[in-house]
Order: structure tokens, then sequence, then C-alpha cells
């Protein structure tokens, strides 16, 4: 009896034995089930397609009435202090590219909006809708604020002019206008692109068509030069050349523009006092061409003279919102 | 013996019940094996999102300029890109003058659109070269080590200080 009992004991805890194995095993199913299971659905989740944002539209007929665009850059800072003292016309100065090496970062990672840092005064900003991008949006005004197209008008610079082509939202207005392109340089400088793909001259570029209205703007490369008397001259052969090959275009001459005490850290030369001492011969230059002078300086100066800081990275090429309000100058003044 | 067999049936049960758990979900991984593939080929077909990393181009790059985005009807004057050739894109400048600084991404219609994009952006490079050479030498550092990959049919440049960053971020 005491031998049954004791075998039945020993089956009943073999059985009980395999059947926690099963158990187990079963436990061990249905765990890797629910983690494959948890797995895919991960997977799944990360395969979908990411949804490409179309930021461009490809259609536009922005025109571009002649290819000649302001995309040759300039810098302009390559104002050069030119001891030699030499005075002939068209003295040859040549810019030595150290103001160029602008160190324009104190604000570098700034946002599109331009006057968010300061709280400064801006200047004469109208300022209506909405710059995309911009925290002082409604501030400055837009492209599609400024009803003029400048389809009828071509912009002669150099870099500062080359911003104002690349930020303007005018596709339809023509910049010829060169980084560090000056009164001496802009006769040999072949860095404009013409027509037909062809590098030529500012000279070159205006012998191709014929525009109602010509703005030019240069000082800022030349506030450096020790003659400014030479610089009217030289001014004026410019702009009688421009008339000779756009006899019938309303010609006109822009002060500079304000720079900012940042400008100082690229040369020491950019000061309100010469900014606005050398205004007043660009003023002769268009008196005595018969040209019209817009003052645009008035429009982005501080009551001090100067640009506001948050105008400019470096001091002197404006940001986004300041050359809308340029141009905005431009479009209620001509 | 009762309580053995019960036991039994419900280990037995069990067993069966996970089984019958890891077919089924090999049977339903099955059928989502189409959907997988397809998610997969779609993948394959959209492999870039060419505004967003424009987008991250300008937030992770240190800049010394500052980038605005060109609108859209001046891609092609500025960048001399036509608007025949992509289907999405984005393109930042800076203050112009100051810098050669520049973003521009996009998706071409196609393979062959993305040469023409090339094509485009290297004379941009080009004449930003010829613009900044007497002037900002410092420029054409950025200007002569350019980032500029094709991958398919998208196009990215990128022109700054910080070329093995953007290459990162464009991947």
């Amino acid at each position: 009896m005491e031998r049954k009992k004791s075998k039945v004991k020993r089956r009943s805890k073999t059985l009980q034995g395999i059947i926690g194995v099963f158990c187990l095993a079963a436990l061990g199913f249905v765990g890797v089930w629910a983690f494959n299971n948890a797995m895919e659905g991960f997977n799944a989740s990360k395969a979908d397609p990411i949804s490409a944002v179309s930021q461009v539209t490809s259609r536009n007929d922005s025109a571009d009435t002649g290819a000649e665009n302001a995309s040759s850059l300039t810098d302009d800072t390559s104002v050069v202090p030119d001891e030699s003292k030499s005075e002939e016309s068209k003295a040859d100065v040549s810019g030595d590219g150290s103001e160029a090496e602008s160190e324009a970062g104190s604000t570098p990672e700034e946002t599109e909006d331009s006057s968010s840092a300061a709280g400064e005064e801006d200047s004469s900003s109208e300022s209506e809708a909405d710059v995309p991008g911009d925290t002082n949006a409604g501030k400055f005004p837009t492209a599609a604020e400024i009803k003029d197209d400048f389809a009828d008008a071509v912009f002669i610079g150099n870099s500062r002019t080359v911003g104002l082509g690349m930020n303007c939202g005018k596709p339809l207005a023509t910049f010829y206008a060169s980084t560090g392109l000056n009164v001496n340089t802009i006769w040999d400088s072949a860095t404009i692109t013409l027509d037909n793909g062809s590098y030529g001259t500012v000279f070159d570029a205006l012998a191709q068509k014929q525009f109602s209205r010509v703005y030019v703007m240069f000082g800022i490369n030349e506030v450096g030069w020790p003659y400014w008397d030479s610089f009217q001259s030289q001014y004026e052969d410019v702009v009688n050349k421009i008339k000779e090959l756009q006899p019938d275009a309303r010609v006109y001459i822009q002060s500079v523009l304000p720079v900012s005490s940042l400008a100082i850290n690229t040369n020491a030369v950019f000061t309100t006092e010469n900014i606005d001492g050398l205004n007043e011969f660009i003023k002769n230059a268009a008196a005595n061409t018969g040209c019209t002078y817009l003052d645009v300086n008035s429009a982005l100066r501080q009551e001090d003279g100067s640009l506001p800081l948050e105008a400019s990275t470096d001091g002197i090429h404006l940001m986004k919102d300041y050359c809308m309000v340029w141009l905005k100058y431009l479009a209620d003044n001509s | 013996m009762k309580k053995q067999f019960i036991a039994a049936a419900a280990a037995l049960v069990l067993c069966v019940g996970g089984l019958a758990s890891c077919g089924g979900s090999d049977s339903s991984s099955k059928s989502d094996a189409p959907a997988a593939s397809s998610a997969a080929e779609a993948q394959a077909d959209v492999t870039k999102d060419a505004a967003a990393i424009a987008d991250k181009l300008k937030s992770d790059v240190v800049w010394k300029d500052q980038l605005n985005e060109l609108e859209s009807a001046m891609v092609e004057k500025i960048i001399g890109v036509k608007p025949d050739l992509y289907t999405a894109g984005k393109v930042y400048i800076g203050a112009g003058g100051a810098t050669a600084e520049e973003i521009a991404c996009f998706e071409g219609k196609d393979e062959a659109a993305a040469d023409s994009i090339m094509e485009a952006l290297n004379k941009r490079i080009e004449a930003q070269k010829k613009a900044f050479e007497n002037y900002v030498p410092g420029e054409l550092d950025k200007l002569g080590s350019a980032v500029l990959v094709k991958q398919g049919k998208y196009v990215f440049m990128c022109i700054s200080d910080e070329n093995d960053k953007a290459k990162e971020i464009i991947g």
C-alpha cells in the first residue's frame, strides 16, 4: 500500500513538472508574440513617408527682363583710404578688401526679423503686413505693399544695391550692381552678367536696352578717398555716361545710406560724419548733371544720423526689412 | 487524477493559445507585408524634404550673415534655377554683399532636371566667386568649398563656414 502511494506521488510530481514546463513554454510564446507585435508597430510608424512641403512654387513668370541680375555681388566694404594723394580723375584707388572682412557676425543667428533686437527706433518705416518669419511683422513694408514693380527701372551700384536686388522681391526690376564697385572701377569691372550670358561692365549692360528710370548709388566704397572733390568729378563722369546710354531715362542719384556703429569694426572711415559729408558732394554731382537727388539716407537714419543697429549685421549692408524701407522711399519719391 | 487532467488541459490550452497567437501575428504580419513594402517604396520615392533640410541648415549652421527666405518669384532671377525644373525647394540668401552665405535646396522634377539645377547652382557659385574675388577674399574660401550635392532628383547647396555640419544635415 505504501509503495503504491509513493508511486502515485512520484507520478503526480512528474506530471506537475511537465505541466509546469508547458505553462512556462506557453508564457514564453505569448511574451515573444507580444514583443514581435510591438516592434512591428513601431517600425510601421517609422516607415511613413515624409510629406514634402513645397515651399517654392514652380510656376511663375518672373521674367527677368534681361537676365542681368544683381547676382554679381560685391563687397562694398572695400573702401580704401588711399594715402597716395593722387587726385586725377579716375585715380586708381583699389580696394584692399580689408574692410570687406566685415565681422558681420554680431548677431549672426538672428531670425528674419531685423528690428526685434534692440528696440531702437527704426527710421521711417511704414509698415504693414507680414514679412515672412519676421518677428516685427507689420512694422516694415513688404514687396506686395509697394505697388511699383520697377519693371522700367534699373539700379546701378555696389554691394548695398546688390543686397537691395536680392531682398526687394521685385523680379521685374533690373540690377546692374557689383560688390566693391566704385566710380573708378565701374569703367573696367566686367562683373555684370549680360543678356548673352557673358560678363561685361555696367555700361556694356546699359547698352543692351532702354529704361525709363535709372537709380544710382555710389559712395560707400569711396568714403575713405582722400579727395572727395575727385570723387564728385568721377561720379559726374559716370552719370554723364549713363545719360549718354539712357538718353530718355530719368536718372536719380541717391545719397549714401547711413551706417551703424558696427561699421567702425570694418573700417574707421565709416562714420556718420563722413557719410553726411560725402553726401554733400553727391548732391553737388546730381545738380551738376541735371539729375534728381534722392535723399534715401533720410529714410533710414536715426536721430543721430546713424543706421539702427538692428538694420545690419555689419553696420553697412542692410537686412531685408530695411531694404524694403529703402525701396518704399524710392517708390514714393520717384 | 481529475485534477491532473484539468491541469494538463489548461497547460495545453495555454500552449495552443500561444502558438495560435504567434501564428496569428505571423499571418497578420503577412497581411501587413504589402502595406509595409508599399510604405518602403513610398519612402524610397520620397527620401528627402528639401524645404525641411533648408530650414535645418539655416537653424543649425552658424552664419555670419542674416539669411532670409528668397521669394519664389525671385529664385530664377537671383539663383538662376528655372521654376519648371523643380517641384519643391527653398532658398535662403543673405543681406547681399557682406557675405556669400546661401542655402538652396531643391527637389527636381526628375534626375535630368536635377542635373540642370546643379548646373545653374554651379554657375551661381562661379558668379559669386567673380564678384567677391577682389573685394572679400575671405568669402572665396566658402565659395571654393561650397557644399553642392545631388542625390537622385534632389540638389542641395550650402555656402557657409561649416561644411561638415552642412553635409551631416543633408545626409
